[in-house]
């Protein structure tokens, strides 16, 4: 049961207290870009969220060894890196033996594995002191704060298009920009 | 064709701008209470907010070369609530500020104020609390109440206070300490009640926020005296009334759909209700309202209720005799004329007055323009737009 | 003499058009919404933008020209990941670096130093431009996109320090007042909208045929968020289109990717060509029919979409009443060309 509240209460904290993409700006491009294409942004965060938490997980039974948690900041840094790395791999390995994945799939697992909220997710769990529980959670919440931001977004550019009065020179980026900026601002309100 | 809709912009133009005189009526009041109990410095707050923010409109629409002849007084009533939710002892250049950015930011990157997507005024304050937060939770006593405890800081330290009549109309009549414009229960009552009978539409969201509300202090009351004074203090305290009337019935964040704006009036007491419980600051309540405008839309695409349901059928945008029946009637094609479509063309270029038969040319003409209108149609996808279900306003 | 002046102007002209649409007319950051995540987080004091701009500008034009010079061949799955190990050499040594002399920017960039090297923006021009192109045109691409986007982040620091903090590079300005929320991202974004509708306005005054609105497509953001899973495996996906000029180099490229994923070199068969059948000729009313079938179908078709639309909207019944007239004109001209033709064959046979 505690492990389940951990769980929960970390992802929890990532992706509403202090949400990952609005609070921190990780993924922040990933966010904003794949908002205009909302069709395609439920496949990308189920892969973002399986990198997140895989490579959550694999940090965290890393830093569990005392002689790996005893290293530097630089050599958390590599690992985290190489780690990322081979879970790549080892994903692709095993998509492509499978074999009968479309080209499609294949470009959206790198998208989803190489940017910085999954990058992100170990260095924040190694400098939050996470247990190996509350990282995976952590890695959930990532997920979910990409697709609270993704959506919200969304929804503001879809407004916004609809918009005809938006002055020519806001139009497109700028007034979206705009938009997510207050969006940010409401979520410091939990910081 | 006469079933074609005609634009919208002018109408609702003047409806905003009605308003936006409501609400401009509704915070004068509270302005002249508020300077009548905190004195001159509550009226040099309010003249500094209101014209930083209708000159900073100005230059925005001068900007924006909007198509609009008047202002929609969007930039007044903005003006008049921001300064109402700061305290008597805010240094003059934080509402100064608001003002700026809930113009400059919240209003000219969206146009009108009819399409913002946010209360200008909520994100102003938002953005106050975040820049300089502790001055503007600074509440003073005033001439009738030395104290500088509001009910908000007692709610959140879990102090009570004990409800007696004497201390009910302290809070009624905005004698406790709290910004110059939230505290005064009876007239922000009063405004929820003119609400509800003039814009009846606009007021079911605030009424929905304020039972969600209610329900949610009671459920999970931050003291523990009582039913009633935790009701009570979460309701009178802060800037619950004040963003009921006024956040909650802004026109361009509420949900068309009447089943919609109930809904979301709701839940916006609930999420409102948990940042209060659960934010950083004092009274972090109108973060809530941010990301409540924000999710209006997802609340349009509720399924439609029956009542919704039978309207729309109700809608019929022909009469039956208009209707066309898909077959020309035999009458009309025997006075056609029996012309291949090349000649017609070449007849339609040339002036209708060189024809010799002015049938002829009259026919040419109409199936010329029915040629042409084919492409114009097809460029024009939608030459009218009635709102989001197409349901009637 | 003659032919090389007539030369060098059309490749410096197209140089500088490229030039121009890379920096300017296409802003990464600004109008495209790459790159975002560093400088809205980190790039909150002007040492730090420019340090941010300065390593994003190796990065960028080390990995253009390594992607453009070994790259081309190399599956897309493969690239993408060799764009992070470039990154990650570029950006490592300089953190080895910071640590040991500047630990102070250590600390100030925290856990975004190491994050440079995954940069959109590096992918992005990678697979847009770099593996396209060749490699003087990848270099040129780099360095205008590196300078465009490191003068905006330049701009975003020096803006955010100064209505920050009150101070320029560490030097304190005496500002009265302090604006401690642009420190956030909530400023970097705010500042990057303002620098944007600026830059727009600038292009359409400056460049009035450009349509700057290209860069960040909004053409499907009205789409559900579900949909059939067919159509959402067979939905293609590039995160890096170019809106509509990309369209067509998009769709080929993922057809080239499906193609390099047959690994084995096929053999051409031996068909074995049949003989063509001599057409039958046709009668004049046969040709009639076909052709009455074919003025029907479109607006059959026509019909069928009506009925999708309305199956999809079922609510917006102005839309249904719209396309209802219209496809009801369709048919009432058409029944009288019919009519007409019948009557002038029937007038011809007599």
């Amino acid at each position: 049961m505690s492990v389940l509240f951990e769980l929960i209460s970390a992802s929890f904290y990532v992706a509403f207290v202090q949400n990952l993409v609005f609070n921190g700006g990780y993924g922040i491009s990933e966010a904003v870009r794949m908002s205009a294409k909302p069709r395609k942004l439920i496949p990308l965060t189920v892969f973002m969220t399986y990198f997140s938490v895989t490579v959550s997980a694999a940090c965290a039974a890393l830093e569990l060894l005392p002689k790996f948690h005893e290293k530097s900041e630089l050599f958390h840094v590599a690992v985290f890196s190489a780690v990322v790395f081979a879970v790549y791999i080892l994903t692709m390995a095993a998509v492509l033996i499978y074999g009968k994945v479309q080209p499609k799939t294949i470009r959206r697992i790198s998208i989803a594995a190489f940017n910085t909220l999954v990058m992100a997710v170990p260095y924040i769990n190694y400098r939050s002191a996470f247990t190996f529980t509350e990282s995976i959670g952590a890695g959930l919440g990532a997920g979910l704060a990409f697709l609270i931001a993704v959506l919200l977004i969304n929804e503001g550019l879809k407004r916004l298009d609809l918009n005809e009065s938006i002055p020519k020179c806001f139009k497109g980026t700028p007034a979206l920009f705009i938009y997510t900026a207050i969006l940010s601002l409401c979520f410091m309100g939990l910081k | 064709m006469e079933t074609f809709v005609k634009p919208q912009k002018p109408k609702e133009f003047s409806e905003t701008r009605k308003i936006m005189l409501s609400f401009i009526c509704m915070l004068s009041a509270l302005s002249v209470l508020s300077v009548y109990t905190y004195g001159v410095r509550a009226l040099e707050i309010i003249l500094i907010s209101v014209v930083t923010a209708v000159v900073c409109k100005k230059i925005c629409e001068e900007i924006s070369k909007s198509d609009y002849p008047h202002s929609d007084l969007s930039g007044l009533a903005t003006g008049l609530m921001t300064a109402l939710l700061f305290p008597v002892s805010v240094p003059l250049y934080i509402p100064f500020f608001a003002a700026v950015f809930a113009v400059v930011v919240c209003m000219l990157p969206f146009g009108t104020a009819k399409n913002s997507p946010f209360v200008p005024a909520a994100a102003a304050f938002c953005f106050a609390v975040l820049c300089f937060g502790d001055k503007v939770f600074a509440y003073t006593g005033n001439a009738n109440n030395a104290s500088t405890l509001s009910l908000t800081l007692l709610l959140q330290s879990g102090t009570t206070v004990k409800l007696n009549s004497a201390v009910l109309l302290e809070i009624l009549t905005g004698q406790m300490p709290s910004a110059i414009g939230t505290g005064f229960v009876i007239m922000l009552l009063g405004a929820l009640l003119y609400i509800l009978i003039r814009y009846p539409k606009n007021a079911v969201p605030a009424v929905a926020f304020l039972v969600s509300a209610s329900l949610f202090s009671i459920i999970f009351p931050r003291v523990k005296t009582g039913t009633l004074t935790s009701l009570t203090m979460e309701m009178c305290g802060g800037a619950v009334l004040f963003s009921a009337v006024f956040f909650m019935t802004y026109p361009s964040v509420i949900p068309s759909r009447l089943f919609s704006s109930a809904i979301w009036g709701f839940v916006s007491g609930i999420v409102c209700m948990a940042f209060r419980y659960f934010g950083k600051t004092e009274d972090s309540l109108i973060f809530g309202i941010l990301i409540m405008n924000a999710v209006a839309g997802l609340f349009e695409e509720l399924p439609l209720t029956k009542l919704e349901k039978k309207k729309i059928d109700d809608i019929t945008p022909y009469e039956e005799t208009e209707k066309p029946s898909g077959v020309v009637p035999e009458e009309i094609l025997s006075e056609i004329p029996d012309i291949s479509d090349e000649e017609i063309i070449a007849q339609s270029e040339t002036a209708p007055e060189e024809t010799e038969n002015q049938e002829q040319a009259d026919a040419a003409e109409s199936l010329h323009t029915a040629f042409t209108a084919e492409n114009e149609i097809t460029q024009d996808a939608a030459p009218f737009d009635l709102g989001g279900d197409g349901v009637e306003q | 003499m003659n032919s090389k002046n007539s030369v060098r102007p059309t490749e410096r002209m197209k140089n500088l058009r490229m030039i121009r649409t890379s920096a300017v007319i296409r802003n990464p950051l600004l109008l495209e919404a790459v790159g975002l995540c560093p400088v809205v987080a980190i790039a909150s004091s002007l040492r730090a933008a420019v340090f941010l701009a300065v390593v994003t500008a190796l990065e960028l034009i080390l990995c253009e020209v390594l992607a453009s010079r070994f790259l081309k061949k190399v599956k897309r799955y493969v690239r993408v990941p060799i764009y992070f190990l470039i990154g990650t050499v570029v950006v490592y040594p300089i953190m080895y670096l910071v640590t040991r002399f500047a630990p102070s920017i250590f600390v100030e960039f925290g856990v975004f130093l190491p994050l440079m090297a995954v940069n959109s923006l590096l992918a992005l021009h990678c697979e847009r431009v770099a593996v396209k192109r060749t490699v003087k045109d990848s270099f040129l691409d780099a360095v205008s996109v590196s300078v465009s986007y490191g003068a905006v982040t330049v701009l975003s620091g020096f803006l955010r320090e100064i209505l920050g903090n009150g101070k320029i590079s560490g030097l304190d300005v005496n500002l009265p007042v302090k604006f401690s929320v642009m420190l956030t991202p909530f400023g970097g974004l705010l500042i990057l909208g303002f620098c944007a509708a600026l830059l727009k306005f600038y292009i359409y005054k400056k460049y009035p045929n450009s349509s700057p609105d290209r860069a960040f497509n909004t053409s499907e953001v009205r789409q559900a968020l579900h949909g059939s899973l067919r159509e959402l495996m067979n939905d293609d996906f590039n995160p890096y289109d170019e809106g509509e000029e990309g369209a067509a180099s998009a769709s080929s490229d993922a057809d080239a990717l499906y193609k390099t994923r047959q690994s084995v070199p096929r053999k051409p068969k031996n068909k074995k060509v049949r003989p063509k059948k001599p057409k039958k000729e046709k009668t004049e009313q046969k040709e009639h029919k076909a052709s009455k079938n074919k003025k029907t179908a479109p607006i059959e078709r026509r019909r069928e979409d009506v009925q999708d639309n309305i199956i999809e909207n079922p609510n917006n019944k102005n839309e249904r009443t719209y396309l209802d007239d219209f496809s009801d004109m369709l048919t009432d001209l058409e029944n009288y060309k019919q009519k007409g033709q019948d009557k002038t064959e029937g007038g011809d046979g007599e």
